[in-house]
Order: C-alpha cells, then sequence, then structure tokens
C-alpha cells in the first residue's frame, strides 16, 4: 500500500503529466472503389478512347463541391472510425450533369474540435475528476485521476471539401 | 497549465500548515479558470491536398481502366507539417492563418513513378490527420497526408 507521502507524489505526477496536455484531432480516410467514370485531380484526363485530353479537348460543365463532417475522439486521431467512400456523391453529380469525368479534383480538410462541447467535457469531467482525486479515498483518487486525464483528451472532428469541375468530351 | 501545475505541487508537497480542503478550493478554481484558456487550442488548421501535374493522377478506383490498363506498381507516400506556436491571449488557431501543406513527398513519388511516358497513377486513396495540442501555453498543431495508389501503364 501506498503511504500518503508516496500518494501525494502520485496525485502530483498524475497532476502534472494530465494537466499539461490537451489534445484533439481526427483522422479520416477518403476513397471512391466503385466509380462509373474518370475522376482526376489534375486537368489531363483519359477519354473514351484512352487518349489523354486536356482543357483544350473538353468542355466544363460546371463545378461542384461536396461537403461533409467526421468526427471523432482522441485515439481516431491514429486509427479513423471507418472509411469514407464518395463513390456515390461523385457518381451522382456526374450523372447530374450528363458528365463524361471530373477534373481539377481537390481535397480540402479543416478541422474543430467543438469548442462548446470540449470545454464542457473538459470543465466538468476535469472538475468531478478532481473532486474524487483529493476524497481521500485510495479508489475514488484513481477514479478520479482516470477521469480527469480523460477529460484532457478531446473530441476532434474533421470538415471535409471535395471540389471538382465536370466536364463533357469535345 | 504548466505554471498551475508547479503551483499546485508546491502547494500540496510543500506548505503543510492548510488543510487538503483549502487546496482541493483553490485548485479547483484555478482548472475552472485554466479551463477557458482551453477554447484556444479547440481550432485545427486546414489541410489542402491539391496535385498539380501534367499527366492524369485519377482519385479512386474507375474499373474500365484496370480493364484496358496493366498494373504497374503501388505507391505510399506521406506529407506532414506540425507547427509549434506561442498561444496569445486573444489567438484562436483556428482563425489564425490560410494554411496549406506542401505534398512533396507525394508529388515527388509520383512523379517517380510515371515512367514511362503512358503510365499514369490510378485508385489514389488518401489518410488526412489533422491534430492540435496543448502543452502549457505551446500549442502544436500537426496535420499529415497520406496517399496510397496504383501506377497504370499502357500498351
Amino acid at each position: 500500500m501506498l503511504n500518503k507521502k508516496a500518494f501525494q507524489k502520485l496525485i502530483v505526477w498524475v497532476l502534472l503529466v494530465s494537466l499539461s496536455a490537451c489534445t484533439a484531432g481526427s483522422t479520416v480516410n477518403l476513397k471512391a472503389d466503385k466509380l462509373q467514370k474518370p475522376v482526376s485531380m489534375t486537368s489531363y484526363i483519359h477519354d473514351s478512347n484512352l487518349k489523354v485530353q486536356n482543357e483544350y479537348s473538353y468542355t466544363t460543365q460546371g463545378s461542384f463541391l461536396i461537403e461533409l463532417d467526421r468526427s471523432g475522439h482522441f485515439w481516431n486521431m491514429y486509427n479513423p472510425k471507418k472509411d469514407t467512400d464518395l463513390s456515390e456523391q461523385l457518381n451522382q453529380k456526374m450523372q447530374e450533369a450528363n458528365a463524361d469525368g471530373i477534373v481539377n479534383l481537390k481535397v480540402e480538410a479543416s478541422g474543430g474540435a467543438g469548442a462548446i462541447m470540449n470545454t464542457g467535457i473538459h470543465i466538468f469531467g476535469g472538475f468531478i475528476g478532481l473532486i474524487l482525486l483529493f476524497s481521500g479515498d485510495p479508489v475514488s483518487t484513481v477514479v478520479g485521476a482516470g477521469i480527469f486525464a480523460g477529460s484532457q483528451y478531446l473530441p476532434g472532428k474533421v470538415h471535409i471539401k471535395v471540389q471538382g469541375d465536370l466536364i463533357k468530351y469535345k | 497549465m504548466f505554471l498551475f501545475t508547479v503551483h499546485v505541487y508546491f502547494k500540496v508537497t510543500l506548505n503543510k500548515t492548510k488543510t487538503m480542503k483549502h487546496y482541493k478550493i483553490k485548485t479547483l478554481g484555478l482548472f475552472l479558470f485554466f479551463s477557458i484558456t482551453m477554447l484556444n487550442c479547440s481550432g485545427l488548421l486546414p489541410v489542402t491536398v491539391e496535385i498539380n501535374w501534367s499527366k492524369p493522377v485519377y482519385f479512386g478506383n474507375y474499373d474500365g481502366f484496370d480493364q484496358k490498363f496493366t498494373l504497374q506498381s503501388s505507391i505510399e507516400a506521406t506529407d506532414f507539417h506540425s507547427q509549434t506556436t506561442s498561444e496569445s491571449t486573444s489567438g484562436n488557431v483556428q482563425t489564425s492563418s490560410t494554411y496549406n501543406l506542401k505534398l512533396t513527398t507525394i508529388n515527388r513519388k509520383i512523379s517517380e513513378s510515371l515512367q514511362p511516358s503512358s503510365a499514369f497513377v490510378n485508385n489514389l486513396n488518401l489518410t488526412i490527420k489533422n491534430s492540435v495540442t496543448n502543452w502549457g501555453s505551446v500549442i502544436k498543431m500537426k496535420n499529415s497526408v497520406a496517399m496510397n495508389a496504383n501506377v497504370l501503364k499502357g500498351e
């Protein structure tokens, strides 16, 4: 069993580690496994005869923007919850515009950790954790330290924008 | 937060004259105060994946190519950027700047793979990671983009 002094040291180290950091973030895997027409990230694209064409060989039918939100907890910074397949959305955009393909596909990911929710978790999780931490009961102290440390790792959210140009061969 | 931790350490371990209740209240008060500064670590910087190359680089898998072209190789590459900044009193990372991760490694890998001239990139998948960590008053942001793809070659 830990004596009082060792126990205090333990508390201080738990505080030192957990108080000094706060982490938020997320990971997203983007793929499109079932595309009906080609989607190029450059302005070059193969036509139906499999010849490479550039912007002088097609007309732009319009542009599109797909927006998605993916959220996750701190462990999702390293492992995404699941892959995000964009096939359906991209096929639908091409179908709607009667396009032969997509060029200049660009992906933008920006984040936000959900400030209000995170602050709530951080403050109230930390508050409850600290009360238990200083309760004097060894079991409650360990539980409190865990809750407190956990409240430092905040949920992350990634906002994804996928944009591109819909084209038709001349 | 680091200063707060040091403060708690000294109060708890060195000053024995006051009761734990006193420190409990003081610690909770300070914790709430410092928690408000945590709002500043809630933002994540944007990352843009944009590939400029004078050949087709196909996102995702279009079956039509697999039937007409042969697989030459598979490629993988990762680019990342980490930035450490001091927290300003009114600073909010989310709105601090426009920021683009340079895809140097990914573009180099694509460039190296595009030989012979009929080769092109197909079935490109992306993994984008965003994270922000606040160590005391220092904020570390990390963005990474990982790419895996197939290189196909013509007849």
